[in-house]
């Protein structure tokens, strides 16, 4: 009898680490919703959240490191061995890298006592951990055509570094580099890996449906030189925006990113394909970095019009509809189904989207007074949103493959 | 006849696809910028003070004035350019003797400089529009009389013959097998003399007229006044923009369907 209940207990654990998106996918929106949960509360004058030091940087960094790690995480393990066509990371070596990402977080909650030198060690391990285990495939395989990925994820970690250093209280000479301002860049590199995924995705889900509303005329093509530009003109601010943040020559090149993002929509006007729903999530990603972008170009040409809120856009905007939208998307044809469009899902997309922008346009318009509910009403939004996904995908991470397949 | 809801879709696929432009535009403006952090207001306004003194310009209603006269003076002689300079480079063309005569002819009128020629309509025409519209004409005829004779050089003598095999009346022949091949000549080099009589008209001005965008740049030289000289140059150039993306380019597109497709 025990051995029986052991036996599935080892089997739902095999499972859960049968390949790298259950695990860090479970993780990831389990993750955005608690810290978000004390940092509503905190916002709303609760406590503050357990760190030490900035409680803006405990916040930023949980969501963009935290969430944005686990999440990928799992999108890496399990599309870079589909793109290079390699083994896959799977059992003891991935529980280890998923033990690497816990511990870096409870490094992160009890930093107030054993101060912040094991989660800066931990959470550089994990990153550092995740890069070494996707960059070999990355930079041989496919004639290097995914090497781009490795300059994003060498650049997160490098400026996770930079992080932890400010942190800790170190100071570079001339720089008003703080770890807030760290945590700008990383949500900034962020939006540049998601423009290399997305394109990846979206030539598979936007010709797949296409193809499902019998559009045998048109075809989606993810333009590269489109995409460099984008991505020319986002890494350009996010340099600018560590020795000049804030002036008005940051503030253009912030704007040249808008545009250029707003360019690669080009690729996307095709009809009625954009109305549905995985299209229409994806699309929208794109124009919450536009948007996000040109807020920031604004608030810099302004002297701060705007206010920081409004990057809000690029983070719980881009990055968290972004990691929904893939989370759904890997989460369900990974465990060999085809993608449903229920209202939970649709639901859980605009949930985000709404999100973001209670988050960021309240503080544009509303007095202050109102802006503490839109917080609320932001995270209660935000929480709804990854809920649904763990209502609605989470068990499909915990049960094998409905095909039969491996992994 | 195409549904207007497809035109309406085209037209703002293709006006989206300006965002590219954009988005270089504003990368140009970083630098220019940079170059405004570098050595200061007095040598290089940035770009939102230009866009003040433009906007100051605008609101005192001085800009639209002043820019009316430049493009009723550039536009003339544009025209001038277009109708003569298209006409007799056809005519020319179509002789092997006349284009071999005129060859020379458009080498020494391209060789000479457009300053050159404001001086001698100077004294010709005094401080009158007719100084400015004379320069662009003359700068602007040899763009537009090469690129006609050129097309009519080089038509196609069996599309001609078969036009005719098929009794293609003289003006379908004209429509529809000689017009597209040399409004395809045509047409880029309109637009190139367009940009250039924009440039004349404004550095003729600058030297005999006492109104138009040139004079404007004038008086700004005279009061050291940098921000103001870019708010004319934006004005200037934001002019040519507008009117090779929004008006000339679609033209062309037209023009130039034949080439890609059937329609």
């Amino acid at each position: 009898m025990v051995s029986a209940v052991l036996s599935t207990f080892g089997g739902r654990v095999a499972l859960l680490f049968a390949y790298g998106f259950r695990p860090f996918f479970l993780l990831a929106a389990g993750y955005a919703i608690l810290p978000i949960l004390l940092w509503s509360g905190f916002l709303l004058g609760w406590s503050p959240p357990p760190t030490e030091g900035d409680p803006f940087a405990w916040h930023m960094h949980e969501m963009v490191y935290g969430l944005g790690g686990a999440a990928l995480a799992g999108f890496l393990l399990t599309a870079v061995p589909e793109f290079t066509d390699c083994t896959p990371v799977t059992g003891r070596p991935l529980a280890a890298l998923v033990a690497c990402w816990l511990a870096a977080r409870v490094a992160i909650w009890t930093a107030a006592s054993i101060g912040l030198w094991p989660a800066a060690a931990l959470n550089l391990l994990f990153l550092g951990w995740l890069i070494a285990l996707v960059a070999k495939p990355l930079w041989t395989r496919a004639a290097g055509r995914h090497r781009a990925f490795l300059y994003g994820l060498a650049a997160i970690w490098v400026v996770e570094a930079g992080i932890f250093y400010a942190w800790l209280g170190g100071n570079l000479e001339g720089f008003q580099w703080t770890t807030r301002e760290g945590l700008s860049t990383a949500v900034g590199l962020f939006t540049i890996l998601i423009l290399i995924a997305h394109s990846r995705i979206s030539m598979v889900i936007v010709n797949r449906t296409l193809e499902d509303l019998g559009d045998t005329e048109r075809m989606y093509l993810a333009r590269p030189p489109r995409r460099n530009l984008a991505i020319f003109a986002i890494g350009l601010f996010l340099v600018l925006d560590v020795p000049v943040p804030g002036t008005t020559l940051t503030g253009w090149v912030a704007l040249a990113a808008m545009a250029a993002t707003l360019n690669i929509l080009n690729d996307w006007h095709l009809g009625r394909v954009l109305r549905e729903t995985y299209v229409l999530a994806l699309y929208v990603v794109l124009w919450l970095i536009a948007l996000g972008f040109g807020s920031i170009g604004i608030e810099c040409l302004t002297g701060g019009w705007l206010g920081r809120g409004s990057r809000h856009l690029l983070s719980t905007g881009a990055m968290g509809l972004a990691i929904l939208a893939v989370l759904t998307i890997a989460g369900q044809i990974h465990t060999g189904r085809t993608l449903a469009d229920t209202w939970s899902i649709r639901a859980s997309f605009a949930a985000i989207v709404l999100a973001a922008l209670t988050r960021a346009v309240p503080v544009w318009l509303a007095p202050s007074a109102y802006v503490g509910i839109a917080y609320g009403l932001s995270g209660l939004l935000w929480t709804t949103g990854f809920g649904l996904y763990l209502i609605t995908i989470g068990p499909m991470l915990l049960a094998p493959r409905v095909d039969g397949e491996p992994g | 006849m195409r549904r207007p809801g497809e035109w309406l879709g085209r037209t703002l696929a293709y006006l989206w696809s300006g965002w590219g432009a954009v988005a270089s535009l504003l990368l140009f403006l970083a630098l220019w910028d940079l170059g405004n952090r570098l050595y200061g207001s007095f040598i290089l306004p940035s770009p939102l003070e230009a866009l003040g003194a433009l906007g100051e310009l605008l609101a005192h209603g001085a800009l639209q004035q002043q820019l009316l006269a430049t493009l009723f003076r550039a536009l003339a002689g544009f025209a001038i350019a277009v109708s003569f300079g298209t006409l007799l480079g056809s005519i020319a063309g179509l002789s092997m003797t006349a284009a071999m005569a005129a060859r020379p002819l458009v080498t020494v009128l391209l060789g000479v400089p457009p300053i050159a020629w404001i001086v001698l309509a100077l004294l010709w025409f005094g401080a009158s529009d007719g100084t400015p519209i004379f320069t662009v004409a003359i700068t602007t005829v040899p763009m537009t009389f090469a690129a006609a004779m050129q097309g009519a050089r080089t038509l196609d003598g069996d599309l001609r013959r078969m036009a005719r095999a098929f009794r293609a009346g003289p003006w379908l022949r004209f429509t529809d097998v000689y017009l597209p091949h040399i409004l395809s000549y045509v047409f880029p080099a309109w637009i190139t003399a367009l940009g250039m009589s924009w440039k004349v008209v404004v550095m003729a001005e600058l030297l005999s007229t006492p109104d138009g965008v040139g004079a404007g740049l004038a008086a700004a030289r005279i009061n050291l006044d940098t921000a103001q000289t870019l708010a004319w140059i934006l004005a200037v150039v934001g002019t040519l923009l507008v009117a090779e993306y929004i008006l000339l380019e679609p033209i062309k597109r037209h023009l130039e369907r034949w080439r890609s497709d059937e329609h």
